[in-house]
């Protein structure tokens, strides 16, 4: 198996796999998005709660901000501290604010300054002139396959298409090149080019345009191009990194585990 | 995890793999086929709400369904492994 | 913000509540919403969607005492 990196810049990540099957590519898709821990909001204690927004409604505003997730932290299971939640395996972040305000994310004060949210400036509730508002949330590692909010990003792939052109029925019409909605055919020459094959998204409407049927679009079978897009909660290229882990993870725990039998 | 057996008779194995999904099963029933000494994997998630999928493995002569498995397994963490090394080369540039 | 201003897509779960607010700034000053939803880098229609179809009405709902 291959792996070669397109595109690195920010949170999002493009690679491609090659040499690999599905079953594979699917496994590392699953892998990402399920079972890789990242830090989330995960219990909110008001105080005081005076604005016009639920308690739960704003809980569940709160743990869907995204935190960044530093290395060190223990799974509440690997923990097992009494309380259920300690330095060594939970974050607290708190906010104690009156009115006018809109309460923002950057209002949360953590006791760890490396576990705070993404982003300071998502708006979380409006508080009017006397409305306080004063609660302590704490924040644990978790999975995506748990909740949604401990997903640390959006995680997809694609084949990679191959375009294959019987050049003695194509007239170079150009037929195709209007209809492609990726725009990535174009006549040079009086022949037809593909401009980039891997922006191709298989929608075969070329193929329809020719009157003389002589385009077929295909994939090939051990090739995936990768996105990552990161909420911001690890880097790109640790979700990966950290999904290859846990797919070993799973292994050797199998391993152990069918010796038992 | 935890494997619950539920049949195993000379070259079939049929196993409940207590906490796991298709992340770990569809990849492993894959890798099994790479195996020549494997007739048959095959695994079925009965409700998507109770995680035990049912792992089936049947053999030929000469390796043990359980040998079958492990080997599947070890040959899935080796391209793992492989590929977070490429990963980190390809980080390095 | 507030019951209407989802903090991530739906769809997709991408972050977009620290985007509403200069969206809605600068539609309101006459940009084209195409021209904003481009340049806070939002490319799916998913996420286009959200704020371009959100209305904020906690004004409205301030005025109600819990």
């Amino acid at each position: 198996m291959e792996l070669e990196i397109r595109k690195l810049v920010g949170d999002e990540m493009e690679f491609v796999l090659s040499g690999a099957n599905p079953a594979f590519a699917n496994a590392l898709r699953r892998a990402m998005l399920r079972e890789v821990p990242i830090m989330a909001i995960d219990e909110v204690e008001f105080l005081v709660n005076d604005s016009a927004m639920y308690d739960e409604i704003l809980a569940h505003q709160l743990a869907l901000v995204p935190l960044r997730t530093p290395d060190g932290y223990l799974l509440r299971d690997e923990c097992g501290c009494k309380e259920g939640s300690c330095p060594r395996c939970s974050v607290s972040l708190t906010l104690k604010r009156e009115g006018p305000a809109t309460v923002l994310s950057g209002d949360l004060k953590s006791s760890d300054n490396e576990v705070v949210p993404v982003s300071g400036s998502i708006p979380l509730v409006r508080l009017d002139e006397g409305q306080r508002l004063e609660f302590t949330a704490i924040a644990r590692l978790g999975f995506g396959r748990e909740h949604a909010k401990w997903q640390p990003g959006i995680v997809a792939y694609k084949y990679v298409p191959t375009f294959e052109l019987d050049e003695r029925a194509c007239d170079a019409c150009g037929a195709c090149v209007k209809r492609c909605p990726r725009n990535i055919l174009e006549l040079s020459d009086g022949k037809l080019k593909v401009v980039d094959v891997e922006k191709c998204i298989m929608c075969n409407a070329c193929v329809e345009a020719c009157p003389r049927e002589a385009i077929r679009i295909g994939h090939h079978e051990d090739k995936f191009i990768f996105r990552i897009e990161s909420t911001g909660a690890l880097p790109s290229e640790q979700i990966l990194l950290k999904a290859l882990d846990a797919l070993e993870g799973k292994c050797k725990e199998f391993i152990k585990q069918v010796k038992k039998l | 995890m935890e494997l619950k057996l539920v049949n195993k008779d000379g070259r079939n194995l049929t196993v409940k793999i207590i906490g796991e999904d298709h992340t770990l099963c569809n990849i492993l029933r894959k890798t099994l086929h790479e195996d020549e000494h494997v007739i048959t994997a095959s695994y079925t998630i009965e409700h998507p709400l109770l995680e035990h999928p049912t792992f089936y493995v049947n053999v030929k002569k000469g390796k043990t369904p359980e040998r079958a498995l492990t080997d599947a397994a070890e040959r899935i963490i080796e391209s793992c492994d492989g590929l977070q090394k490429k990963l980190l080369r390809e980080l390095k540039k | 913000m507030s019951h209407l201003r989802a903090i991530r897509c739906f769809t997709c779960g991408k972050l977009l509540g620290d985007k509403y607010e200069e969206f809605g700034r600068r539609v309101a000053k006459g940009e084209s919403p195409e021209r904003v939803l481009n340049d806070l880098g939002l490319k799916r229609y998913c996420c286009r969607s959200m704020l371009l179809t959100s209305v904020d009405f906690t004004g409205e709902i301030a005025k109600f005492k819990r």
